[in-house]
């Protein structure tokens, strides 16, 4: 169970960070074989759905692009997926996952991940500070006579 | 009838040369780049992408630049690209109570919890068109830019990490207090439009897809129909908001929904009026679409629910006709057949005309050989010849 939130932890940065930072962390593991491609990487297109009212069943709301890929390296298969026109994006996202599977590299990987989830998540942080200024407080103002 | 015609092959090539050249305009102009549209032109990426029915902003833009700005043709560049790429299935339900939010605001609520946030808003400017190209006044902002936050700072506004970008949805209030319809998950599996073609009487699920990727100003004015009394529905916009949703997907290799990313989503829910003799409860609209798009997300809110002949309304209002609306909101199928009248009718013309022709013909024979018919036909009738 721990494994699989750790591992939608892990996909989660992954698709949601920039695609030149994977290759700088990917680069770090000088790797002497190329990872063996197991699916292509390919892009294609998702139907994303909503829900009826916030909460009800769901309904098609329109098509996402998602790129996806699988590689193994070492015998660790690692999966890519993000949502956009990037198979690179999505192949690097899988070398990282694989080597994240790997006890030799784990640890390595893993540390790198939360510095790019902190710049994140900095970075929205930022973004909401200017968001949070712009909250109103309206008066409505009482007539005649208390 | 629409017949196929040869032929014109070389001024068809010269006028789309034309095209690209009155496309370019001035070559002493720098060409826009994509970028630009995409950071400068958001709201018609959206647009775009929403009625396109494809959320990718780099070839909205791409489609904007290549449609000389006409976002419904833009829109058709969209949907044609998409019939290229192969499907990889549907993702989970977007989650939007735990949106990233850049907009929140309410209007049946002065103080909600969480907050009213503008975000950047058209609301409350002065529709006032200044040359903001000044250069001088573009340097004076950024000078003026600190002192301004040092003031805000003064009255108080948030400085330190004090985020409300996660805030919980307004309509929960009601909900709770049991004066509001709840929409429950029944795991049923929706209706897909870009799977089988539209059919009636359709389902919640038909009708949010088909006015999602409707068109803005079809929807707006049916919106507007049902607020000029064509079946009022008496719409509270309980909460408006825009932000970002994760997407998860499920990989079937995986068999857990994981992340993907993320995307930009505009949602609208209203709080219309209720319905029950006993227990009754306000009835509720809903709209989401894609990218920042808040006219069409009230718009289709407020059409939403008026559409929802479940309730048993009379219906008073085109808004209301289910297949009024759902045949008509698509503006790739309607501009197609609309502008199909100006393509080659030769036969077809020719055909009329000639019948025309045939009938003056006939009548102007017939008027020949009986004279008499033709004086009783062209005198005046009784009462105008008298007052004469």
């Amino acid at each position: 169970m721990d494994e699989i939130v750790a591992r939608r932890r892990r996909m989660e940065i992954l698709s949601l960070s920039p695609t030149g930072e994977l290759e700088r962390i990917f680069n770090i593991f000088k790797l002497e074989k190329d990872p063996l491609v197991l699916r292509a990487p390919e892009s294609g297109l998702i139907m994303a759905r909503g829900r009826i009212a916030g909460t009800g069943s769901p309904f098609n709301l329109g098509e996402l692009f998602l790129s996806r890929t699988a590689v193994s390296i070492l015998g660790f298969v690692g999966y890519g997926y993000c949502l956009c026109q990037s198979p690179y994006h999505a192949y690097l996202a899988a070398c990282l996952d694989s080597l994240a599977q790997n006890p030799s590299y784990a640890e390595l990987v893993e540390k790198e991940l939360s510095l790019l989830q902190l710049a994140r998540e900095k970075e929205i942080e930022k973004e909401s500070r200017k968001t949070d200024k712009t909250k109103v407080e309206f008066f409505t103002l009482v007539r005649g006579d208390d | 009838m629409y017949v196929a015609v040869k032929g014109g092959a070389r001024a068809i090539a010269e006028a789309h040369k034309l095209l690209e050249e009155k496309k370019r305009g001035d070559m002493s102009v720098p060409l826009i780049t994509l970028e630009q549209i995409k950071e400068q032109m958001h709201l018609a990426v959206s647009r775009v992408m929403a009625e396109g029915s494809l959320y990718a902003p780099d070839l909205a833009a791409l489609a904007i630049q290549k449609a000389w700005g006409d976002l419904v043709e833009a829109i058709f560049l969209l949907r044609a690209a998409r019939t290229s790429y192969q499907s990889f299935g549907y993702s989970e339900p977007v989650d939007t109570a735990s949106m990233r939010v850049t907009r929140r605001i309410s209007a049946t609520w002065k103080d909600l919890p969480g907050g009213q946030i503008l975000g950047a808003t058209f609301d409350y400017t002065h529709r006032l068109l200044e040359d903001s190209q000044d250069s001088d006044e573009q340097s004076q902002e950024t000078s003026l830019a600190p002192s301004l936050e040092a003031r805000a700072a003064t009255f108080g506004l948030p400085k330190e990490k004090d985020s409300f970008s996660k805030v919980f949805k307004a309509a929960r209030i009601l909900e709770e207090e049991g004066i509001l319809e709840v929409e429950r998950d029944t795991q049923s599996q929706p209706c897909d439009l870009t799977m089988e073609p539209l059919s009636f009487p359709a389902g919640r699920d038909l009708r949010l897809q088909n006015l999602a990727r409707g068109d803005e100003g079809f929807v707006l004015a049916l919106a507007y129909s049902t607020q000029r009394g064509f079946g009022s529905t008496h719409p509270f916009v309980t909460e408006l908001r825009v932000g970002y949703a994760k997407v998860e997907f499920t990989p079937p290799e995986l068999g857990f929904p994981i992340c993907i990313g993320e995307i930009e989503l505009t949602e609208c829910e209203t709080v219309n009026h209720f319905v029950g003799q006993e227990n009754p409860r306000f009835t509720r609209g809903y709209g989401l679409c894609f990218g920042n798009n808040e006219r069409k997300a009230i718009s289709m809110a407020m059409v939403e629910r008026a559409l929802r002949s479940e309730l048993g309304e009379l219906k008073k209002g085109p808004a209301q006709d289910e297949e009024f609306v759902l045949a008509h909101s698509d503006n790739v199928e309607a501009a197609g057949f609309v502008s199909h009248v100006k393509l080659p009718h030769y036969v077809d013309f020719q055909s009329e005309l000639s019948l025309l022709r045939d009938i003056r013909k006939k009548e102007r024979d017939l008027k020949l050989a009986a004279p008499d018919i033709e004086e009783k036909n062209d005198k005046p009738s009784a009462p105008f010849a008298e007052k004469g």
